[in-house]
């Protein structure tokens, strides 16, 4: 059994990066870091939904750590990192509300990672010029929170018939 | 597991009105015709719009080539990673706006903005 959690967690995590790769090469809004589809998510949900809390921070940290040396960066690690930490906190709590859905999670978690974005910036730049980013990151995450919502409800589905369920 | 809950849309419309917020806030502001040049917090320089020059800043490890032509305002070059702040493009007042940054040109790992800001009145 434990060696079959290794492995989904270990499939999961390299899902994730690969999503998280991927999304590079599709510009939502050339010029504007932050903007992105947020695909890496839907694993992302699927852990909070059928893994638990500790999984789910686990494999958040692992995504985030391991993208930070593959593609972003030291410094850039430090931006997924805080949105990340936010995202999932604030997805584990409204996932264990009644009546929150999955778009509801996904949106809230999408929001709340440009805002722990936008914090760190605030930090990094010292400077009143990163809250522009704010209304165009905002309305950018309902979108595409919505949008990995809806694909992650599909995915998820597909999992668990596949046998990878809880 | 159900794809929406009851609570889904009262979520969504809290995002959205935390953007509308947001943008009364801070995306709302018109360009105006002068030109405010930041490193970090600091004001680096305050020049106007309606002259022509290339301003040129550079720190301890980067470079950045600021712009002013024909009324508008945007980034030459930089020597940061993602060249975001290139792909920003032009500001001027009439497009300020419309922009997804609204009034500003943000070079996040070079720490230098640009802000077209409402001059005073003489």
């Amino acid at each position: 059994m434990k060696t079959k959690s290794i492995a989904r967690f270990s499939l999961l995590c390299a899902m994730a990066l690969v999503l998280g790769y991927f999304e590079r090469f599709i510009p939502v809004a050339p010029g504007i870091p932050g903007v992105k589809l947020g695909l890496a998510n839907t694993v992302l949900l699927y852990a909070v939904y059928l893994m638990g809390a500790k999984s789910a921070m686990l494999l958040m940290l692992a995504k985030v750590v391991l993208s930070g040396f593959l593609f972003a960066g030291l410094s850039g690690m430090l931006y997924s990192l805080a949105g990340g930490l936010l995202s999932l906190c604030v997805m584990l709590l409204l996932s264990r509300l009644k009546d929150v859905g999955i778009i509801g999670v996904s949106v809230g978690g999408a929001v709340s990672h440009n805002i722990g974005q936008i914090a760190v910036a605030c930090m990094v730049v010292e400077s009143r010029a990163v809250l522009g980013y704010l209304p165009v990151l905002m309305i950018s995450a309902v979108i595409t929170g919505t949008l990995t919502g809806i694909a992650a409800k599909y995915a998820i589905a597909a999992l668990q018939k596949a046998g990878l369920g809880k | 597991m159900k794809l929406t809950g009851k609570k889904d849309m009262l979520i969504i419309g809290g995002a959205l009105l935390l953007c509308a917020v947001a943008y009364l806030l801070f995306g709302a502001l018109k360009g105006g015709d002068r030109v405010k040049i930041y490193v970090g917090d600091e004001l680096y320089k305050e020049i106007s719009l309606r002259e022509d020059q290339t301003v040129i800043i550079e720190q301890q490890d980067c470079k950045n080539v600021i712009c002013i032509e024909n009324g508008g305002v945007f980034m030459q070059e930089s020597t940061c990673r993602n060249q975001d702040c290139i792909e920003q493009g032009t500001v001027t007042p009439e497009n300020a706006g419309s922009r997804a940054l609204g009034n500003w040109i943000i070079c996040l790992p070079n720490k230098v903005s640009v802000e077209l800001a409402p001059g005073k009145q003489p």
